[in-house]
């Protein structure tokens, strides 16, 4: 006997709206969405009001300005009178400069620490100790002040090398000069012929990939083992060293001189620039040491002794057993480190490195006194490292991540799920999507809109920020609407070229959303505000919109994405 | 049976067991295992020993042996150094902390007052007694909740106390004020940002993600630039916002963001059973996060939290980059003075052992913790 409740059919009432669980969720979001809205409202209202008040505006037009101040450290061609934005530019050059060099280092040392803090050596492992406690529990501010202390006036002076009598001399053979305005290295002065030994140089990399695939099938097929780190170092230095014989010694070296009151040739390392580099990678490198130990002490102890019973040797114990899985714990910590290191390579303004937080936020902000702007581009400018960064880490997440019990629960919206239930050519386009998915996730036709939009990113870039172009003032007046508009489709066209090079199905949301961006750009005037454009900035904004559309294409309609994805808990972000 | 004893070659007892080779025993079977293991270790172990000969002795003899606790200047220090241990040698010239003392401590905040921020000082850890260990009675919780006002009259003035600008805050205190309200401050926020974005609601889910990743992308040293310059723009015209306030705002925020990531990697770390019990007794949301959910998630996330208060109360002394005089900032108008120019480790080596000092027992508190809490296992 089956009973069955008639449901009665409540009328609406108000009150359903905070007790009615199918109406709560949305009830709250609106409330919540208006909330925002009135917020953001009044802060953009108060804005307003105290820009006139001031007798501002909010204008990005200083940007192609004449500067007016000089940088003492520059990759790119830099004078006082190159605008604010080449000085930026500059300033950001430099930042990643820093970031790069101090995320090598800090790795170094944290690997080092972090594998001898775990040695059965008692001593090394409580000198590892002291280092890793000391340096991370002091603020990285005092050390950079610090160090860069220590190099003005400690080292010695560039005066100590002269004469017969010199008080200080150059290291490893005349070649480094270590004073305290800076370190000069050795330059390679590149000569005719030298093209052939990069050339050679990076024709002997290819070979030694290739080998390393080669190898490793041949020992899968065969079992038999082959020295492949030798033979590939061999390979490396082998063949570009034979080459530079034979093309008779091209590439020399410019050894630093003293001459007047200071060094001259080779590469010059300033002093601000090396404290700040040294200072972060001491100190991240630490932070790296406890995660590299982390790593290799949740790698559980039967594993070893697994590889012991199997007749493996500790060496290849060690690279075979132990870091593939240590490597899965290690990398996003080991990330977000650089990300840290990255982020705090704006203190080079208290040694007056001058990075981006030191030409943008600082000389250029004081200059101008267009306060909101500069630091909006400085925020902006950061933020897209570290979304880029984290990118980076999600994508390897991804890659390494053990396959967990799926849940209905967990998981976020997707624009796709719109698409889950449809087959058909679909099918085919997959199996197509598989086929070309080998070359690094790149499919076939997809290579081409990549190389387009690359293309269209740097020369946006260069229209927004570097390029002062002929006529620019005659048809890009720079007011507000313009400006937003373009660094919109800036951001969104880097944004293309990462969904086209790396499309993944989780930036199909991605390329949707920009579509409306793009649309809204253009509504807000962009390219039609009733002034003609030039042929550079027709190009800009027709062919984004066509790779824009293309890749959309693509994205969307090529490749059914595998929904389950959104689904999958995601262990790999937990920490 | 009992005859084959009178075989000379069959042993009548047992040989007793011979003592281990010396080697592997005692002093010597230590030094072997943990320091000679191999040529390796053995290269190791004499590099560290000559490191740390080479470097301690000096190190010792330079700041204890031969420092200078009194002295008015860093030439009368040299002096005195040159008296005592001959021309040349260098000593630690403690004597500027000594002198400074006061202002490391309280910045400029006015002399005769100085019983106040001492008594805030003590006062707080009165109110993070109950709050930090058990055993201590729950009443003291209330002291704890009107802590922050009581704190906020004592050193700023007010209700009858003589007040004292913002400007003249500086030192230890100062940094210890940012931190501790950032660190008070931020765990509330930190745990709602956290549950917004494990939230099924989508417009409050986006908004926790922008919040938490846009404030995680950009360096605080931005977002203090922002406290001090551009706050005030978006604020009604005419608001007069204390520096130290906007700057107290903006760490919070900056941590808060960060507290969530930690918070949500505890939510993460709990099995999807314990929601589900959860919701299978009846439990509505907040009763579920309140009583099942946010007391394992926190517990795991010990270790994340205390780290991120560390590293917030480092980042206090970023706030020198914008001029407010915290012991960062201090150092560099010492520096500066006539009579301690030239003077270097040791104003540095002072505050970085106090940061040292704060930053390192508050590591050890969370691995008291994270034992204390240990239920499993």
């Amino acid at each position: 006997m089956t009973v069955t409740t008639e449901t009665p059919q409540a009328s609406f009432r108000i009150d359903m709206l905070w007790n009615d669980s199918r109406y709560r969720s949305t009830f709250l979001q609106i409330i919540a969405l208006i909330l925002v809205l009135l917020a953001g409202l009044w802060l953009v209202d108060n804005a307003v009001q105290n820009l006139a008040i001031l007798g501002k505006e909010f204008s990005f037009s200083f940007m192609p300005q004449p500067s007016s101040y000089d940088i003492n450290q520059r990759l790119i061609e830099y004078t006082s009178r190159s605008s604010h934005s080449t000085a930026a530019v500059v300033g950001l050059l430099n930042t990643l400069l820093v970031a790069v060099v101090g995320c090598f280092l800090a790795t170094l040392f944290g690997v080092l620490a972090g594998v001898l803090r775990l040695s059965n050596n008692w001593i090394v492992s409580r000198l590892m100790t002291v280092y890793i406690e000391g340096i991370r529990n002091i603020p990285v501010l005092i050390q950079i002040l610090l160090l860069s202390a220590v190099i003005n006036e400690t080292l010695p002076q560039p005066s100590a090398f002269r004469g017969e009598n010199a008080t200080a001399s150059m290291v490893l053979g005349d070649s480094i000069a270590v004073t305290n305005r800076g370190i000069y290295f050795p330059m390679p002065i590149f000569e005719d012929g030298s093209l052939y030994v990069v050339l050679a140089f990076i024709a002997s990399i290819c070979v030694a990939v290739w080998f390393g695939r080669w190898a490793t099938r041949r020992q899968q097929d065969t079992g038999e083992h082959l020295p492949e780190f030798w033979i590939q170092l061999g390979i490396i230095f082998g063949l570009p060293l034979l080459v530079f014989l034979a093309m008779g010694l091209p590439i020399s070296l410019e050894y630093p001189e003293l001459k007047g009151f200071n060094f001259r040739g080779g590469i010059y390392a300033r002093e601000s620039y090396v404290a700040l580099t040294l200072a972060l990678a001491i100190y991240t490198g630490a932070f790296i040491a406890e995660n590299v130990r982390a790593g290799i002490m949740a790698v559980s102890k039967g594993q070893t002794e697994a590889a012991f019973a199997l007749g493996l040797r500790p060496g290849r114990t060690m690279s075979l057993i132990i870091l593939p899985q240590a490597l899965r714990v290690i990398i996003p910590p080991l990330i977000s480190q650089y990300l840290n290191l990255t982020k705090n390579s704006s203190l080079a303004l208290v040694i007056g490195y001058m990075d981006a937080t030191g030409t943008l936020g600082g000389i250029t902000l004081n200059q101008t006194g267009k306060e909101m702007e500069t630091l909006l581009l400085l925020m902006a400018f950061y933020l897209s490292i570290s979304l880029s960064i984290s990118f980076v880490m999600n994508l390897y997440n991804e890659q390494v991540k053990l396959v967990e019990r799926t849940s209905v629960t967990g998981g976020g919206f997707s624009v796709l799920q719109l698409f889950d239930g449809m087959s058909g050519p679909w099918e085919l386009l997959k199996k197509g999507d598989a086929r070309m998915k080998r070359n690094f996730g790149v499919a076939g036709p997809l290579n081409l809109v990549a190389l387009l939009y690359g293309a269209t990113f740097v020369l946006m870039l260069n229209y927004v920020f570097i390029g002062q172009m002929e006529g620019r003032e005659s048809y890009y007046l720079w007011s507000t609407p313009d400006q937003l508009a373009s660094l919109l489709l800036l951001i969104m066209s880097g944004a293309s070229l990462a969904t086209c090079i790396f499309k993944h199905y989780r930036f199909i949301d991605l390329a949707v959303v920009e579509l409306v961006a793009f649309v809204l750009a253009i509504l807000v005037g962009l390219p039609f505000s009733g002034i003609a454009l030039g042929l550079s900035g027709t190009l800009v904004v027709f062919g984004g919109l066509a790779a824009r559309l293309a890749v959309i294409g693509y994205t969307v309609f090529g490749a059914r994405p595998n929904v389950t994805y959104f689904y999958r808990v995601r262990e790999g972000e937990a920490s | 049976m009992s005859s084959d004893t009178s075989i000379s070659y069959v042993a009548s007892g047992q040989i007793p067991p011979s003592p281990p080779p010396a080697a592997t025993t005692g002093v010597m079977g230590w030094m072997r295992e943990n320091l000679f293991d191999g040529w390796m270790n053995s290269v190791l172990t004499i590099v560290s020993i000559a490191a740390i000969v080479l470097i301690v002795p000096p190190i010792i003899d330079w700041a204890f042996l031969r420092g200078v606790w009194n002295a008015g200047s860093l030439s009368e220090c040299r002096e005195i150094v040159a008296a005592a241990h001959g021309e040349g040698v260098r000593g630690a010239c403690w004597a500027v902390i000594n002198e400074r003392f006061n202002q490391f401590l309280f910045g400029f905040y006015p002399t005769h007052l100085y019983w106040r921020p001492i008594l805030a000082f003590v006062l707080m850890f009165v109110a993070l007694a109950p709050v930090l260990f058990t055993q201590v009675p729950r009443f003291m919780l209330w002291f704890s909740l009107i802590y922050p006002v009581v704190a906020f009259l004592l050193i700023w003035g007010g209700m009858g106390l003589e007040p004292v600008e913002s400007a003249k805050l500086g030192g230890f205190m100062l940094a210890l004020i940012i931190g501790t309200t950032g660190i008070v401050a931020s765990l509330p926020i930190g745990i709602l940002l956290a549950l917004g974005r494990q939230s099924s609601m989508f417009f409050i889910k986006t908004i926790c993600v922008i919040f938490i990743e846009f404030i995680r992308g950009v360096p605080l040293i931005t977002l203090l630039f922002v406290a001090s310059v551009l706050l005030n723009y978006f604020l009604p015209p005419g608001t007069e916002f204390d520096l130290i306030l906007r700057v107290c705002i903006m760490v919070t925020l900056f941590s808060s963001a960060y507290m969530a990531e930690v918070i949500r990697g505890g939510l993460a770390a709990l099995p999807q059973g314990q929601y589900e019990a959860a919701d299978a007794l009846g439990l509505n949301y907040w009763k579920s996060t309140r009583l099942i959910i946010m007391p394992q998630a926190l517990k795991v996330s010990i270790p994340g939290i205390v780290n991120s208060f560390i590293g917030l109360f480092k980042d206090t002394t970023l706030v020198s980059v914008i001029g407010l005089l915290d012991p960062v900032g201090l150092l560099n108008p010492i520096r500066a003075d006539s009579n301690w120019n030239g003077i270097l480790w040791e104003l540095y080596l002072f505050v970085a052992l106090f940061f040292f000092i704060f930053c390192f027992g508050m590591s050890r508190y969370s691995m008291y913790l994270e034992r204390k809490l240990k239920t499993d296992r």
